[in-house]
């Protein structure tokens, strides 16, 4: 008997036993398994990405428009780093971040092996969705960062700003110094990643623009960021360029909120992607309008986990004709569970400064994305029942 | 028939013998789920989900690695915390009186059955306070009837964690109520 309960009666829950066992029963007769679910499920475990097999060390370079430099709307024109800017730096870290980890697992696909069944394009490119979805729903959760950031200035230390945030179990920090006007240098400590810093902020009114190039010297990332909002509506826009591994990358994120209802945009390269949060019998699902590799399709995804217990995406497609249910493992994010100084117990795990919590770090919170690569090995129907 | 015999017979073909698998575990689940979520569909919606997910995970159950049932609550936590995290919170009231003698229960009054108000509650300040880990934990140990060995068992955790955990997260549930009141 647990600890607290809520006062139930047995008869309703005895009917309700009923039920769920009717309903069980029925989807397990109906339920057709395809007979090559377990050899794939043999053959494809997922594979854990080792984002931090070596540690990443980026610059972000942050260039400063001279075109841009009067700050009509700030009476200060020593314009300093402020707990107002410190929500967008802290979300400008947390997507450059992904950014540079997303364009590193790109190249470890292995989706190959799905090229002689019947696919959908957007299975085809579940890597990269798969990734964006991840990243983007934050916003689509309605995740403030502002109620997970905070902004301190420092006195007894080299840098004069602090801002740490919260974002998916994972803390990042941001040491920042104003070197100009309207300029920083810093660094980010991203559990065990450490980034070096600059950039630069406008701000006029309610909007923002910045824009910065993230390199570690051979890869780099350069995002343009604008962001305008009101009390009824913000609307922002990511405009991406990334060259990691020598791979060259065009992505537009918009993000829009309208009647507190949020949605997402993203264009990669010719694809194109559109997301939403609905309310459906009950249940928040994720709905998703594609149009990729020339085919129009549509997807609902909602939240699951998988059979270690690992967070994972349910999609069910429909493209074209095709219907498919498939089941994709979180990503893989650097700091997620590869980090050795976290796999301790509460008494040993001091010497990470960023992993404060009392358990220990492996099993199962900090690796349920593990998942690297797209798990197929959970393919439940590929042809199931449902409307979309 | 053991839950491996059970879970042998599924697996051999005989779908027929999930249902002993749920008659058993189904008012057990259904009471922890139901705990955090306070609302019967809802519940029993959860509950099908879980079910569905076990059904089709049986392949990958390795009983040498934990019993069933841990394995069963590992997948049932998980997917009622994704409910849990996404939920959007209903105003409760900051001022609701919560029996500070509930948060440590000892095995006498488990039985008891607290006021709707007081577990939201709690579980809005479980949510508001502590981490994901130890909202896990946490809620496992208030909401399920699994011992400190078996939700460590259940989340992999050694269970000194476990113990560790629960008492310094009942603190700060305890400061939270008193610095509301």
């Amino acid at each position: 008997m647990a600890k607290l309960n809520r006062p139930i009666d047995k008869e309703t829950m005895e009917a309700s036993k009923q039920r769920t066992m009717a309903f069980i029963m029925d989807e397990i007769e109906r339920e057709r398994i395809p007979v090559f679910r377990h050899i794939l499920h043999a053959l494809f475990r997922p594979k854990r990405l080792a984002v931090l097999a070596s540690a990443i060390v980026i610059a972000l370079l942050i260039i400063f428009n001279p075109g841009g430099s009067g700050n009509p709307g700030n009476d200060n024109p020593n314009y300093q780093i402020s707990a107002e800017t410190s929500d967008q730096l802290a979300e400008l870290s947390y997507i450059s971040s992904h950014l540079v980890t997303m364009e590193m697992s790109v190249s470890d696909t292995d989706l190959m092996f799905l090229a002689d069944t019947e696919t959908t394009a957007l299975e085809d490119n579940m890597t990269d969705f798969n990734q964006y979805f991840d990243m983007l729903k934050v916003y689509l959760d309605d995740n403030s960062f502002s109620e997970s950031t905070t902004f301190t200035t420092l006195t007894d230390s080299e840098y004069q700003y602090q801002i740490e945030f919260n974002q998916d179990d994972l803390t990042y920090t941001l040491l920042l110094n104003e070197e100009e006007d309207n300029t920083f240098t810093g660094i980010m400590t991203l559990d065990g990643v450490t980034l070096n810093v600059t950039g630069t902020i406008e701000e006029n009114n309610n909007e923002s623009h910045f824009e910065f190039e993230a390199t570690n010297g051979t890869d780099e990332v350069y995002i343009e960021y604008e962001t305008e909002a009101d009390n009824e509506e913000s609307e922002k826009a990511f405009s991406i360029h990334t060259n990691i591994n020598g791979n060259e990358s065009n992505k537009d994120i918009s993000v829009e909120k309208e009647s507190d209802e949020w949605k997402v945009e993203i264009g990669h390269n010719q694809d194109r992607y559109e997301l939403k949060k609905e309310l459906e019998d009950g249940v928040w699902q994720y709905k998703l309008e594609y149009q990729v590799n020339g085919k129009n399709g549509e997807a609902r995804i909602t939240e699951t986990v998988d059979s270690e217990g690992n967070p994972a995406y349910n999609y069910r497609i429909s493209e074209e004709g095709v219907n498919r249910n498939i089941e994709v493992g979180k990503p893989d994010f650097a700091g997620r569970g590869n980090n050795p100084n976290n796999n301790q117990d509460d008494e040993n795990n001091s010497s990470n400064p960023n992993n404060d919590d009392d358990t220990p770090g492996n099993k199962p919170d900090d690796i349920p994305n593990n998942n690297t690569n797209q798990s197929y090995d959970d393919i439940i129907d590929p042809a199931p029942a449902y409307t979309l | 028939m053991t839950d491996n015999e059970i879970i042998h017979e599924v697996l051999s073909g005989n779908k027929d013998a999930f249902a002993l698998i749920m008659d058993k575990y189904h008012n057990e689940l259904f009471k922890y789920v139901y705990n955090m979520t306070g609302n019967v569909e809802t519940t029993e919606d959860l509950l099908q989900e879980i079910f569905m997910k076990l059904y089709q995970s049986l392949s990958d159950f390795d009983p040498n690695k934990a019993s069933f049932r841990t394995w069963m609550y590992r997948i049932a936590m998980y997917h009622t915390y994704n409910y849990y995290n996404r939920k959007t919170v209903k105003h409760i009231d900051e001022y609701i009186e919560v029996d500070l003698s509930l948060l440590t229960a000892d095995e006498d009054i488990m039985d008891d059955v607290i006021k709707e108000d007081q577990l939201n509650r709690i579980l809005d300040i479980i949510k508001k306070i502590l981490k994901p880990k130890h909202q896990k934990i946490m809620l496992l140990h208030f909401l399920s009837g699994l011992t400190v060995k078996e939700i460590s068992e259940t989340l992999d955790i050694p269970d000194k964690t476990i113990y560790k955990a629960i008492k310094t997260s009942i603190e700060k549930i305890k400061k939270e109520v008193q610095s509301d009141g």
